[in-house]
């Protein structure tokens, strides 16, 4: 064959091959090489479980009180509330004094249903341990977006630039991001104080640095995240934690909790984000 | 043999330019314009401006219920959520935002709008032919559910399937459930997004009417986050805005 010929059939070939993805919708990340793509063909991704793994050999999360038993919705038991650890070793004085309060305020009878449940932001990295309903990604080559079928919160990733010099405090922060190889790597500073890092409402400070890597795992049927978070005023040392979620079909559904959750079923519950005088 | 590496080479930067298209969105569909980007009007109306001039064409019962939302509006009987609770504003009103908002051409098959204001998000489905009223009224949304295909240079956007607890605009302009908006997008000049809609509502209107929306491109502007009742960004600079 004609060398010319042959590199014609080469790059026939490899468009062909790219064009078949694109129209069917096949995970591109299975392509070897090609950059992560965590939303082709309606996929979106659902967290299992609500609390933290810990990476082996790191310290651990916040964990329940084993002197409280913690039972979840949908279990067949009564729901109770979680009751944090305070023995947790990696916890500084001020992450144990809050977390005291609230279990206090558990203890005394508070509902004390997730920040989520009542419609607030949810920050960084707590944005991805919402559970029952779908993440889903919006990819180009110079932005990410990451939106939450809950309440249709959206994070913003901003691909292959710097830090700004000076960030505004913000629910959730700035991001930036690039990838390396087959995982997209979220860097994150500039998170307010508003938000907590788990269900258990641990806190943070402005100073929370959050850096995540997310990954396609098992042929693409999970998203597997890594996730490390900097805060020496919460964090003897950093915490190095997973969530995994699992792919589902889906398109995004518009929905939103606020509205008529005011009153929720009679209890003294957190109140929900409200505007006392129009925006505009 | 120099030929034969410099092909190589060019295959693989071909492969590495479609690799890329595939999270660069725009280029999925053939010849689709590209209407990707962050876009803010200069110009806010609390009143919808009718393409043409005049007022809105009530019918009688679209006219009873101006007056109700507008009476209710006034003496508090009737809440404004949008702004109260910050839920979407529904159709026409999303559009008429003085808040920037950003156009994604992607994931491939979908085009993504989302607004600053009240984290709004529409997914528009490409290439699908949107449901009749029926199957959609059991699931009714406050921007109702959006099906998009590309006329040459333009995006047009069928809605249907909205709530009944929003307004068209910020004065209280009814609506039914039964509304159904006709978007067509497209770039009036390489920095400037027109947005023509058009109304049909045959229950509240006696003709189909439309508004005109246009908006900047401004790639430099990164949405910010929007919590119900904190402070958002200066939006004095958008003609028209009053704040209270």
């Amino acid at each position: 064959m004609p060398e010319k010929l042959r590199n014609g059939s080469r790059y026939s070939l490899a468009f062909g091959l790219v064009a078949a993805l694109v129209s069917t919708g096949m995970t591109p990340a299975l392509a070897q090489g090609s950059p992560p793509d965590f939303s082709a063909g309606s996929v979106a991704w659902i967290a299992m479980g609500t609390e933290w793994t810990a990476m082996p050999g790191g310290p651990q999360p916040v964990k329940q009180d084993p002197a409280h038993r913690y039972v979840p919705n949908n279990t067949g038991g009564q729901p109770t509330f979680r009751i944090a650890d305070l023995s947790n070793p990696n916890l500084t004085q001020f992450a144990k004094d809050s977390l005291k309060k609230t279990n206090d305020e558990v203890l005394a009878g508070k509902p004390m249903w997730s920040r989520s449940a009542r419609c607030w932001a949810t920050g960084v990295p707590g944005f991805i341990l919402t559970p029952a309903q779908p993440l889903f990604f919006v990819q180009t080559a110079e932005q990410v977006r990451m939106l939450h079928q809950h309440d249709n919160d959206v994070r913003r990733i901003f691909m292959n630039v710097p830090h700004s010099a000076n960030v505004k405090p913000s629910w959730y922060g700035e991001s930036v991001g690039r990838y390396e190889g087959d995982t997209l790597v979220i860097d994150t500073i500039g998170l307010n104080d508003k938000t907590f890092v788990d269900n258990f409402r641990t806190p943070h400070s402005d100073k929370l640095h959050v850096v995540e890597r997310y990954r396609l795992t098992e042929g693409g049927r999970f998203l597997q995240a890594e996730v490390v978070m900097e805060d020496p005023a919460v964090f003897i040392e950093p915490l190095k934690v997973t969530k995994r979620s699992r792919r589902v079909e889906a398109k995004l559904a518009e929905w939103r909790c606020a509205a008529g959750e005011i009153n929720y079923f009679g209890y003294d519950a957190d109140p929900v984000p409200t505007a006392t005088t129009p925006d505009f | 043999m120099i030929y034969h590496r410099r092909h190589i080479r060019s295959n693989s930067a071909l492969v590495a330019v479609f690799a890329a298209a595939i999270v660069a969105g725009p280029a999925y569909a053939q010849n689709a314009p590209d209407i990707s980007g962050t876009y803010w009007a200069s110009q806010y109306n609390a009143k919808v401006q009718i393409v043409g001039g005049g007022e809105l064409p009530l019918t009688p019962k679209g006219k009873a219920a101006y007056d109700k939302n507008v009476a209710g509006l006034k003496d508090g009987s009737i809440t404004d959520d949008a702004r109260k609770y910050c839920t979407p504003d529904g159709p026409l009103r999303n559009l008429a935002t003085p808040y920037p908002f950003e156009i994604f051409q992607a994931p491939p098959g979908q085009i993504t709008i989302i607004h600053e204001l009240n984290h709004q998000i529409r997914v528009v489905a490409l290439d699908k032919e949107p449901p009749k009223y029926e199957e959609l009224v059991a699931f009714p949304y406050y921007n109702g559910h959006a099906y998009g295909k590309y006329e040459g240079e333009t995006l047009v956007v069928t809605t249907l399937g909205f709530n009944e607890k929003t307004f068209l605009d910020a004065t209280g302009a009814p609506h039914t459930d039964e509304l159904v908006t006709t978007e067509r997008v497209r770039k009036t000049s390489p920095t400037e997004l027109e947005i023509l809609v058009t109304v049909h509502d045959p229950d509240y209107y006696t003709r189909d009417w439309q508004a005109r929306f246009v908006y900047k491109l401004r790639n430099e502007v990164r949405l910010e986050d929007y919590v119900c009742g904190e402070p958002h960004r200066d939006i004095t600079s958008v003609a028209g805005v009053r704040r209270p």
